[in-house]
């Protein structure tokens, strides 16, 4: 289909609503990101969801913006309570994926002669091969449901992680609305062997350094400094979350046709945000969501205990703490303004993160003055990207951002490129470990087959929807 | 990216793996809906697991499922096999359809418990998904296209 798309700026690109899209599109990106995704269906996409009931502004698409199922990856929608609709595909499979950084007080010299021992440690440490679970952890129904509706609490209470982490979670870590009564049987029994694993695909954990600093007071209101070691964790709500988004795909499917609401694609199926279809799918979620934020928290510990093995330094020494952890497959009920007035709306981030900006009541008192984190992981061979939101983001995102650098090569493409290369040893070149369970995994996940996160952050920055503060540099990287 | 062998059953296995810049495509074909089922199924298991070595089930499980539609049916008949192998690590061997139509399906599956260093995971599948989905008969049988959530 040939879509028209008109340009705003250097950053923006328009959709003029046609057909049955019931507002416009909003794309950011450069020239050249526009004509890469002319080639795939993204943009076709973004038009589907603007024909959803209620959506309230643009239906967005970020920089890092790919074809996805349903809803493109890289895409943000607002729905009014009484017109509007929530759809899994707006959300995704993988529940409340999302991103947590951590800071130490170590310095990357201090890991000298350690990182291999440390590589195989969080490897060993980290459950991420297929059925790999850690053996003391084990979780009565009883437990999962306190999980469900508790999240990263749960795990603090467990003893893993002190409170001061729930401070520094999106949400602290918890969406109360969740009744974990709604999950199906199966989704509760993927969750009990599946709490505490990464994951594979593009799942990780990297040991980082602060390889550079663009924004000396937000670096310093988020404890970073130049080379500094940190960790990110991205993983998210596993087989369970997966589950839950298959069971209430058929409930939406029989929903759209019972409430009349025509779909472009049937991955879009969705419900009034005000029937109990809706209202149960959001509370499903919800519990996928804690799930997730519960292994996130369960996953630092873990990574907590290796560094004082490996380092040999006790917690207050390495200080391993949690600088943020944010959502990117998620919808959620936030109060945003919008056409001269506040409004309670349900935000939908698919592959987006939430950037909320300096002075926002939702973000911790730390960081008030300097907006909310934002973690942009890029590949596993070059840099990722920590930001702040913006106020920018706030009027005309629903106070949202990119997630990533997004995927240009297919998983055969990869495979192709890769060949020939020994790319664990070519890493090893650059200074970076890695280790991998899948056997498939490294190939599929070179560098190449990323867009340059740079770029989209780049394109953040100059849209204003997000201020770049520090580039991370992987060191070790586990991946599932 | 093809699979074009003779299957323990006897069939011919005719499926092909479909690019996708984020995920995978599977499309397959089948003679009948019983064979387009069978394949579907190993070509998923070929996503996930490659060439397996050769074997004789010693597990089984039996699957009744029920779905709105036909593509409603191919999509939960593979995630329950997505659900077998997560939860109870079973590799399936044999798919013994005994009874299927448009809107049901009961199987009896053979299979084997999956071990590291007999098996080796290529990737995980998150899921299968609706998106692009397509179940069609032909004059000559029967084909689907469909994506997995990687």
């Amino acid at each position: 289909m040939k879509i028209r798309i008109d340009r705003i700026d250097a950053c923006r690109w328009r959709i003029p609503p046609f057909g049955k899209m019931r507002t416009e599109g909003l794309v950011f990106a450069t020239e050249k990101m526009l004509r890469a995704l002319e080639q795939e269906q993204a943009l076709e996409q973004v038009c589907n969801v603007a024909t959803l009931p209620g959506i309230v502004g643009p239906s967005i698409g970020m920089p890092d913006i790919h074809w996805g199922y349903g809803f493109p990856i890289g895409g943000v929608a607002a729905f009014d309570p009484a017109e509007g609709v929530v759809s899994p595909g707006g959300v995704g499979y993988d529940i409340n994926c999302g991103v947590r950084l951590l800071r130490s007080r170590l310095s990357v010299g201090e890991l000298n002669g350690l990182r291999e021992r440390l590589a195989d440690t969080l490897f060993r440490n980290i459950p991420c091969g297929v059925g790999s679970q850690r053996r003391d952890l084990k979780l009565s129904r009883q437990d999962e449901n306190r999980v469900l509706s508790q999240g990263a609490r749960w795990a603090v209470n467990q003893g893993f992680g002190t409170l001061e982490d729930l401070d520094r979670i999106e949400e602290q870590g918890c969406l109360p609305e969740g009744r974990p009564e709604l999950l199906s049987e199966k989704a509760l029994e993927r969750g009990r062997s599946q709490l505490g694993t990464l994951g594979s695909g593009n799942h990780f954990i990297e040991v980082d350094l602060v390889a550079e600093i663009y924004d000396e007071t937000a670096a310093t209101a988020l404890g970073l400094f130049r080379d500094q070691v940190t960790v990110t964790i991205h993983t998210g709500s596993r087989g369970l979350g997966h589950q839950v988004c298959d069971d209430f795909l058929r409930v939406m499917h029989r929903a759209s046709q019972k409430y009349g609401i025509e779909l472009p694609d049937r991955q879009l199926c969705c419900a009034p945000l005000s029937s109990p279809e809706g209202k149960e799918y959001l509370a499903a979620m919800a519990c996928a969501a804690n799930f997730a934020f519960a292994n996130r928290q369960l996953i630092t510990a873990w990574v907590r205990e290796s560094f004082e093995r490996v380092v040999e330094k006790g917690p207050a020494d390495l200080g391993l703490s949690v600088v943020y952890d944010v959502c990117h497959n998620i919808a959620k009920w936030e109060t945003h303004p919008f056409d001269g007035r506040e409004r309670r709306l349900c935000v939908h981030r698919k592959g987006a993160t939430r950037a909320f900006p300096p002075g926002h009541p939702d973000i911790p008192a730390v960081y008030r003055a300097v907006g909310q984190p934002v973690l942009i992981p890029g590949d596993m061979g070059r840099y990722s990207y920590v930001l702040v939101g913006t106020q920018e983001a706030y009027k005309e995102t629903f106070g949202s951002t990119c997630h990533g650098a997004g995927r240009v090569m297919s998983r055969h493409a990869a495979k192709k490129e890769a060949r020939g290369h020994r790319i664990a040893a070519e890493l090893a070149k650059q200074g970076i470990i890695v280790r991998a369970a899948g056997y498939a995994t490294l190939a599929e996940e070179i560098s190449a087959a990323y867009k340059d996160v740079a770029e989209v952050v780049g394109v953040v920055q100059e849209a204003g929807i997000g201020k770049i503060v520090a580039r991370l540099q992987p060191l070790i990287v586990i991946k599932g | 990216m093809a699979g074009q062998k003779r299957s323990a059953r006897g069939s011919l296995v005719n499926f092909r793996f479909l690019e996708h810049t984020a995920d995978m495509g599977l499309e397959v074909t089948g003679a009948t809906l019983e064979d387009l089922f069978l394949h579907a199924a190993e070509g998923l298991r070929k996503m996930i697991l490659g060439e397996i070595p050769a074997g004789s089930p010693d597990r089984e499980e039996r699957i009744t499922l029920a779905g709105e539609d036909v593509e409603e049916l191919l999509v939960t008949w593979l995630n329950e096999l997505l659900f077998l192998f997560e939860t109870r690590r079973f590799v399936p061997l044999t798919f013994g359809i005994k009874r299927i139509g448009r809107e049901e399906l009961t199987a009896l599956v053979g299979g084997t418990t999956f071990a590291e260093g007999r098996f080796r995971v290529l990737r995980e599948v998150k899921a299968v998904t609706y998106h692009l989905l397509t179940v069609e008969k032909k004059n000559r049988g029967w084909r689907a296209r469909l994506y997995v959530d990687l």
